[in-house]
């Protein structure tokens, strides 16, 4: 449609693009993967994920900030809902809230987004009540700094270098900030954990930190944290898709050398 | 030199010296910075979200229909107050289902399908195809190592090592480009304070 030398878009009104079968079919397989898991980690009560060192360490930093009577910073990355690495950081931060109240320290969440603030003040406070201390939860301890990124860093660094938190976990989907943020943590000599999904992001928190969880890891790490059936199922449906996926890529190339191109093309998404 | 030059200089130099330590200038800097972006992004949201969304429509265009997404932005609010949690849960509810609605088909087109597609062109003729093979051994050897269901042992944990070297050299690279265009930050913001500010440099 052309007015006045503008084009719009024709809305596509079609509750079905043929086009992308292959997503569909995608979806309905990691859904089939993940049904098939979440009965099996029922039957057998858990499912086997391998040990994932930065998670291991949260328990030491949790010990360390309470022995020395210091808060642990939680950064829950610069994303809002739209992002898997958010929600992967609010269910660690849940965890990591459990484990804070068990043991009595302190924790402090500062936000990017504020619709994160939300959820997160209501995961955090739900695992103070879990842990039994529902009276220990702090009001504000999750809070709203700035959907600013470099006023939300020079926000956090403030804080890192006033308060000298004992732990800073960062968790969740980081841009530019990543550095900025890993690099002051650094220097007040606190432990530091990280996870992102933002694979650019990686390398500065592989230097700056003690210990980084790689990509996927993140996702794993939620699940591995809580041993619940429904979470484990899901990681192990995710490595069923991986074995899948290797299997077509590898499976594509030899049919093409083969003269049969037609598993390549399909893999193409319009 | 103008005021805005003065300031500008002033400020940079407040954030420059948290590189010594914290201090008042630093405070200074950090707490303006912070409130200046919430008024901003106030102003912004005001502007461009409620305006054209809510008061054009509602007034203007008697468009009721936009009272749902207000009364569920309203609900959100909910949560100042204690009694409130469950009021403002049920609007979360509806912005994380649709936020994952949205989310999984596309990432299953564009994050894994598209890279399935790219991974899975032939091999380049020539010496092209020692690259290509090195793609997809690095891509093969990193899916491994990010198999979680199985312990990293045998042939399995050989390719979850060779991959977790695939993975450092990627890193050190994204490093190296990073490092080099946060320097020419450092350089732009240098620049300024001896040309702009100081006149030690001559102009562009």
């Amino acid at each position: 449609m052309v007015r006045s030398g503008f084009v719009t878009p024709e809305l596509d009104t079609r509750w079905f693009d043929p086009a992308r079968l292959n997503v569909l079919i995608g979806i309905l397989l990691f859904t089939a993967f993940l049904v098939v898991n979440i009965f099996r980690a029922r039957a057998k009560g858990t499912l086997y994920v391998r040990p994932i060192a930065g998670l291991k360490a949260l328990d030491e930093a949790i010990g360390r900030a309470t022995e020395m009577g210091r808060p642990v910073l939680y950064v829950p990355g610069l994303s809002d809902m739209s992002e898997v690495g958010t929600f992967a950081a609010i269910t660690i931060c849940a965890r990591l809230a459990y484990r804070v109240a068990e043991m009595g320290c302190d924790i402090d969440v500062p936000c990017y987004d504020p619709v994160v603030m939300t959820v997160l003040d209501g995961a955090v406070r739900e695992a103070y009540s879990k842990a039994g201390k529902p009276d220990a939860f702090r009001p504000g301890c999750v809070h709203y700094v700035s959907a600013q990124q470099m006023a939300y860093v020079a926000a956090v660094n403030g804080f890192m270098l006033r308060e000298l938190p004992a732990a800073n976990i960062y968790m969740g989907s980081f841009y530019a900030e990543s550095l900025l943020l890993a690099e002051t943590g650094a220097r007040t000599g606190a432990i530091q954990i990280a996870g992102t999904d933002k694979v650019t992001q990686l390398p500065f928190f592989v230097c700056a930190c003690d210990y980084t969880l790689l990509g996927e890891e993140l996702f794993a790490a939620s699940a591995y944290l809580g041993r619940e059936p429904i979470q484990l199922a899901t990681v192990i449906a995710q490595d069923w898709a991986k074995a899948l996926a290797a299997a077509a890529i590898v499976g594509a190339l030899v049919l093409s050398a083969l003269g049969h191109p037609a598993l390549q093309t399909w893999l193409k998404v319009a | 030199m103008t005021l805005q030059t003065w300031i500008a200089a002033f400020l940079t130099l407040c954030v420059f010296s948290f590189l010594y330590k914290d201090n008042p200038f630093y405070r200074f800097a950090e707490h303006l910075f912070v409130g200046a972006a919430a008024g901003y992004l106030l102003a912004v949201q005001w502007q461009n979200v409620l305006i054209p969304n809510v008061w054009t429509p509602l007034l203007h265009d008697h468009k009721l229909v936009v009272l749902i997404p207000l009364a569920l932005g309203l609900m959100m609010l909910a949560r100042a107050w204690d009694k409130g949690a469950g009021i403002a849960r049920w609007s979360l509810a509806f912005y994380v289902g649709i936020y994952s609605g949205v989310a999984i088909p596309g990432y299953m087109q564009a994050q894994i399908f598209a890279q399935l597609a790219d991974a899975a062109k032939p091999f380049a003729p020539g010496w092209g195809a020692v690259n290509s093979a090195l793609v997809l051994v690095g891509l093969l050897t990193v899916l491994a190592y990010f198999f979680f269901s199985a312990p990293h042992k045998g042939v399995h944990g050989a390719g979850a090592r060779v991959g977790i070297y695939f993975l450092m050299v990627a890193f050190g690279a994204s490093f190296g480009y990073t490092v080099m265009a946060r320097v020419s930050l450092l350089i732009a913001r240098v620049q300024f304070l001896l040309r702009d500010w100081l006149h030690v440099l001559p102009g562009p």
